[in-house]
C-alpha cells in the first residue's frame, strides 16, 4: 500500500501546479468565444434540439452543444486539452478511498499544436471545405420551419456529430454543461487519479470501488429499461446487419 | 514566443552508431537494447512529445494524455486524413484510387503506437512461424503466399521473455493451451476482470471454449517505478494518465533516454533515406524538422521501425530495397460480433478495454472444420461521443434507406437506455490474413500531404483463406453470445476501408533476396548498414496481436547489431 501511495505521489509531486483541497471547477466554459451571430444561432439551437430534443430532461442546446459548437467554429476554444487530470476525482488515500487532496484541472489547459496539426486545424475551420463556410452557408437556407429532412446531407452529418459532442464529450470543450449530459446518460466521466480499482499493495490484491464495481453486477447507475420503442428499433437494426432477436427465434 | 522542447535525452550528442526511424514499441526496444551495450544513438520521431519530464532522471514522467474522449477522437495523436492523407483501392483494376483519407492510420507521437493501443500482448505461438511448410499446397494457393519465418519460437523465446520485463507484462502462464514454452512465468498476475468477461465465462465453458486472462503491457501491482492500474476504462485509444500502461515512453524508449547513450529528436519526420553512389549504402536521412526546415542526419547503421505502411513509403520515396518492398502486407482479419443484454448492466466502460480471450478460434492446420483463424478478445464498449456518433448513423441509414427523417425522439432514448454501451459486450476475432504479392504499399501518383510527399497508397483485398474463417466462426460468436445471455446477437460487416491497427509484411524477413527484402538479421539484401525492426518485417500475420512479437523481434535485430551471430548476448 505504501508504494502505491508512493508512486501516486510521485506523479502528483512532477505535476507543474497542484491545485489545494477540494477545489476542483466541475469544467465550466472560462470564457465563450462566439462566431455565431444572434440570428444563426437561434437556427443552430433550433436545429440542435431537433437532433437531441428537450422533454422532461434538457434537449442539446441545454446541455451545452450549441455553445460549444460556436465556441469550436471561433477557433479560440480549446481543441485539444492537456492532461493527465481534470480534478473531477481526488487522489486516493492510503486505503485507497477519496482524499481531499484534488489534482488541478489540467483538461482545461491548451495542449500545443505541432507544425502539422496546426495545419490540420486550419483546414477543419477555413477554407471553402472548413465549418465555417459549411456552417454559413448551409445557414443561409435554414428558415423558421426547416426540419432536418430539408438540410443538406454533408450539413446534417457535421451538425448532428457536433451535436453528439457537444453533448457528451468534456465540459471543458464548451458543452456537457455542468456534466449534465453524462448524468443524463448514467455516465461516470473521466474518473483518474481515482479509478475504479485499488492494488493493496499490503495483502497483494485488488479491491474494486464501492458502489462501482468493475468486475459485478453493478445497478447503482442502472440506465433507463428498453422500452418497446427501442427493443423494436434494436430488432430492426440487428435483422438489417443479418443479427437476431433471440427472444423472438 | 515559447520553444518547446524537441530534443531530449543527451543533447550533446553529435555522433551516432545507430539512427532508428521511430519512436515506438519496436523502435523504443531498439534504443534500449543498443544503449544497453555502449551504443550511441540518435531516435527520429515524426510526432510531438506529449509527457513532462520525459527524460528527467529525478522526477517520473507527468503524461499529458487523458480520459478525454473528444481529444482522441479530434487525432491528438493520430495523423489528420485532411494534411496526412492515404488512398485505398481493392485491386489495381480499380484505377489509382477509390478513397482518400484515413486508412490504417497509427499514432504518431513520442511512443508512437504504444501509447495509444491497450497493449494486448501474446506471444505467437510455435507453429505460427512455418506455416509456408505447414500449409503444403494451400501456401500458395489462389495467389497466396505464405512462407517460412527464419527464425523460430525458440530463437525468438529470450526475446519475448526480455519483453515481459522491460514493459511489464501481466498474465497468467497456465491458463492459455495454444501458448509455446515459457523460460520465465509472467512478471505480474492479471489484474481485475471485466464484467463482461465474467458474464460471458459460463457459455464459453458449457461450449467447451478456455477463456483466460488476456497477456498485457499493463501493470498490476506497483512495477518498475509505475503504479498499478485503476481501471479507470480509458484504455484502448488512450494514452494512460498515470503511466500504469508499459507504452515505450515510460519503458524502454525512457531507459533508453536515460542511458546517456541516446538522443531524440521529436516533430522530425524522415522523408528520404540517402544512398552512396554504388547503392549499397545508406550514407544519411532527410527529414523536415520542428521549424519546416530540411536537414539531414547521419549515423553509422539505419533501422526502420515507423510501422509497416511508412516503412515501406519512405523505401519507396528514396528508391531502397528491391522489387518486394511494400508487397505482402497483412492485417489481422477482423470479424467482431456484438450482444445486447436487455435487462443488465455490464458497465463495459470500466476496466481495461479487454481482460479476457480465447484462442480456441485459432483452428488447426489441414481442418476445414476448424481453420486457421486467431484469438477472440472479449470487450467492453466506447464512451458517450462515440455511442451517440454509432446510433447517429443508425438513425442516418436507415433515413437514407427511405424511413422517417432523423429520429432525435429515439437518438435521445437510445442515449439514455444505452444499448451499445452499458449493454454490450464485443467479441473479436483477430484472424489469419493470408499473404499476398498484390496486397501491399506503394506512392499514389498525385495525392501529397501538406509537405508535399506523396501519400501511401494501400492496396488490399481479402483472400478466400481468411474469408472461410469469418464463415465459420462468426455463427459460433453469436452462439456464445445468446448463450451467455445477449437478447440482440450481430455480426458486424468487415470494413469497407482498410482500419486495422494490426499492419505487418511490407519488408518481408527471408533466406534470399529472390523472396524477401530483408534477411534473418533485419538487414536489407544489397544494402550493408540498413535494418527493418518492426512489423514490416513478418512474412505472416499469426492470429495473435502483433505487439509482442514485433518488440522481441525488434531486440533481437538489436541484438544482432551489438553482437553479430549472437544477439541473446545483448540481452540484459
Amino acid at each position: 500500500m505504501r508504494y502505491r501511495r508512493r508512486s501516486i505521489l510521485q506523479i502528483a509531486a512532477s505535476l507543474p501546479v497542484l491545485g489545494g483541497l477540494g477545489g476542483a471547477a466541475c469544467g465550466t466554459p472560462r470564457a465563450a468565444p462566439r462566431f455565431l451571430d444572434d440570428e444563426q444561432r437561434a437556427k443552430v439551437e433550433r436545429l440542435a434540439d431537433l437532433v437531441f430534443p428537450p422533454d422532461d430532461t434538457p434537449g442539446a442546446t441545454a446541455l451545452g452543444a450549441v455553445d460549444y459548437i460556436d465556441r469550436l467554429l471561433s477557433g479560440e476554444g480549446l481543441f485539444f486539452g492537456s492532461g493527465p487530470f481534470s480534478g473531477r476525482t481526488p487522489f486516493p488515500d492510503e486505503r485507497g478511498l477519496p482524499s481531499g487532496e484534488v489534482p488541478r484541472d489540467a483538461f482545461a489547459d491548451a495542449e500545443p499544436l505541432d507544425r502539422v496539426q496546426f495545419e490540420a486545424m486550419r483546414a477543419l475551420l477555413h477554407g471553402d471545405d472548413g465549418l465555417r463556410a459549411l456552417f454559413t452557408d448551409n445557414l443561409k437556407r435554414v428558415g423558421p420551419h426547416t426540419q432536418l429532412e430539408d438540410l443538406d446531407t454533408a450539413f446534417l452529418d457535421t451538425l448532428v456529430q457536433l451535436v453528439c459532442e457537444g453533448c457528451f464529450a468534456a465540459p471543458e470543450y464548451g458543452g456537457n454543461h455542468d456534466m449534465k449530459g453524462w448524468r443524463l446518460v448514467h455516465f461516470e466521466g473521466d474518473q483518474m487519479p481515482l479509478g475504479f480499482t485499488t492494488f493493496d499493495e499490503a495483502r497483494g490484491v485488488y479491491r474494486e470501488r464501492e458502489g462501482a464495481s468493475t468486475s459485478a453486477k453493478d445497478d447503482a447507475l442502472d440506465p433507463d429499461p428498453i422500452d418497446e420503442d427501442v427493443a423494436k428499433f434494436l430488432s430492426t437494426a440487428i435483422a438489417f446487419l443479418g443479427g437476431r432477436d433471440t427472444k423472438a427465434s | 514566443m515559447t520553444r518547446r522542447q524537441t530534443v531530449f535525452g543527451n543533447t550533446a550528442l553529435d555522433s551516432f552508431d545507430v539512427v532508428i526511424l521511430g519512436s515506438g514499441c519496436a523502435g523504443g526496444a531498439v534504443a534500449d537494447i543498443c544503449t544497453r551495450n555502449g551504443l550511441n544513438v540518435l531516435v527520429l520521431e515524426a510526432g510531438m512529445n506529449r509527457y513532462d519530464f520525459l527524460d528527467d532522471p529525478t522526477r517520473a514522467p507527468v503524461s499529458r494524455h487523458a480520459c478525454d474522449e473528444l481529444k482522441n477522437r479530434r487525432g491528438f495523436i493520430l495523423p489528420d486524413p485532411r494534411v496526412e492523407p492515404r488512398t485505398f483501392r481493392r485491386k489495381a483494376t480499380d484505377g489509382d484510387r477509390t478513397f482518400t483519407g484515413d486508412v490504417n492510420g497509427l499514432p504518431k507521437t513520442v511512443g508512437g503506437g504504444g501509447v495509444h493501443a491497450d497493449l494486448k500482448m501474446p506471444r505467437f505461438e510455435p507453429q505460427d512461424f512455418h506455416l509456408g511448410t505447414d500449409l503444403g499446397d494451400q501456401a500458395t494457393a489462389s495467389g497466396a503466399s505464405f512462407a517460412d519465418w527464419p527464425v523460430d519460437y525458440d530463437a525468438l523465446e529470450p526475446f519475448y521473455a526480455y519483453v515481459d520485463d522491460a514493459m511489464g507484462i501481466q498474465g497468467d502462464a497456465a491458463t492459455n493451451p495454444r501458448d509455446g514454452a515459457r523460460s520465465r512465468d509472467f512478471p505480474m498476475k492479471p489484474g481485475v476482470p471485466m464484467y463482461c468477461a465474467n458474464k460471458v465465462a459460463p457459455a464459453l465453458s458449457s461450449l467447451g471454449y478456455t477463456m483466460f486472462p488476456f497477456p498485457t503491457a499493463v501493470n498490476s501491482q506497483p512495477y518498475d517505478g509505475r503504479p498499478a492500474c485503476v481501471d479507470c476504462g480509458f484504455c484502448s485509444g488512450y494514452g494512460c494518465a498515470n503511466n500504469a500502461k508499459g507504452s515505450p515512453a515510460v519503458t524502454t524508449l525512457r531507459k533508453a533516454l536515460l542511458s546517456g547513450r541516446c538522443q531524440l529528436r521529436s516533430e522530425t519526420r524522415a522523408v528520404r533515406l540517402v544512398k552512396n553512389g554504388a547503392g549499397n549504402a545508406i550514407t544519411g536521412v532527410e527529414c523536415i524538422g520542428a521549424d519546416g526546415k530540411r536537414v539531414t542526419v547521419q549515423g553509422d547503421r539505419y533501422v526502420l521501425a515507423m510501422s509497416a505502411i511508412e516503412d515501406a513509403r519512405l523505401c519507396k520515396l528514396s528508391d531502397v530495397g528491391n522489387d518486394l518492398v511494400g508487397r505482402f502486407l497483412t492485417f489481422h482479419f477482423q470479424t467482431v460480433a456484438a450482444g445486447i443484454w436487455q435487462d443488465d448492466r455490464l458497465h463495459g466502460h470500466r476496466g481495461r478495454t479487454v481482460t479476457h480471450g480465447f484462442s480456441d478460434f485459432r483452428g488447426a492446420v489441414g481442418d476445414p472444420e476448424r481453420p486457421l483463424g486467431g484469438i477472440v478478445e472479449i470487450s467492453g464498449s466506447e464512451g458517450p461521443v462515440q455511442e451517440a456518433s454509432i446510433y447517429a448513423r443508425v438513425l442516418q441509414t436507415l433515413r437514407s434507406l427511405g424511413g422517417a427523417a432523423f429520429d432525435g425522439v429515439m437518438m435521445k432514448k437510445l442515449m439514455r437506455q444505452s444499448p451499445l454501451r452499458d449493454r454490450v459486450t464485443v467479441l473479436a476475432l483477430q484472424a489469419e490474413d493470408a499473404p499476398q504479392a498484390t496486397n501491399r504499399v506503394d506512392l499514389d501518383p498525385s495525392v501529397v500531404d501538406v509537405d508535399g510527399v506523396a501519400a501511401p497508397r494501400i492496396t488490399y483485398d481479402n483472400h478466400p483463406f481468411e474469408l472461410a474463417a469469418r464463415d465459420v466462426y462468426a455463427p459460433k460468436m453469436m452462439e456464445i453470445l445468446e448463450k451467455a445471455g445477449a437478447r440482440w446477437v450481430a455480426v458486424l460487416p468487415p470494413d469497407e476501408i482498410s482500419a486495422s491497427a494490426h499492419i505487418m509484411g511490407t519488408l518481408r524477413m527471408g533466406e534470399d533476396a529472390g523472396r524477401a527484402v530483408v534477411d534473418a538479421t533485419g538487414r536489407f539484401f544489397g544494402i550493408e548498414n540498413l535494418f527493418a525492426a518492426d512489423g514490416s518485417v513478418f512474412p505472416t500475420s499469426s492470429g495473435f496481436n502483433p505487439t509482442m512479437t514485433i518488440v522481441a523481434m525488434a531486440a533481437r535485430i538489436a541484438g544482432g547489431l551489438v553482437s553479430a551471430g549472437n544477439p541473446e548476448r545483448a540481452l540484459p
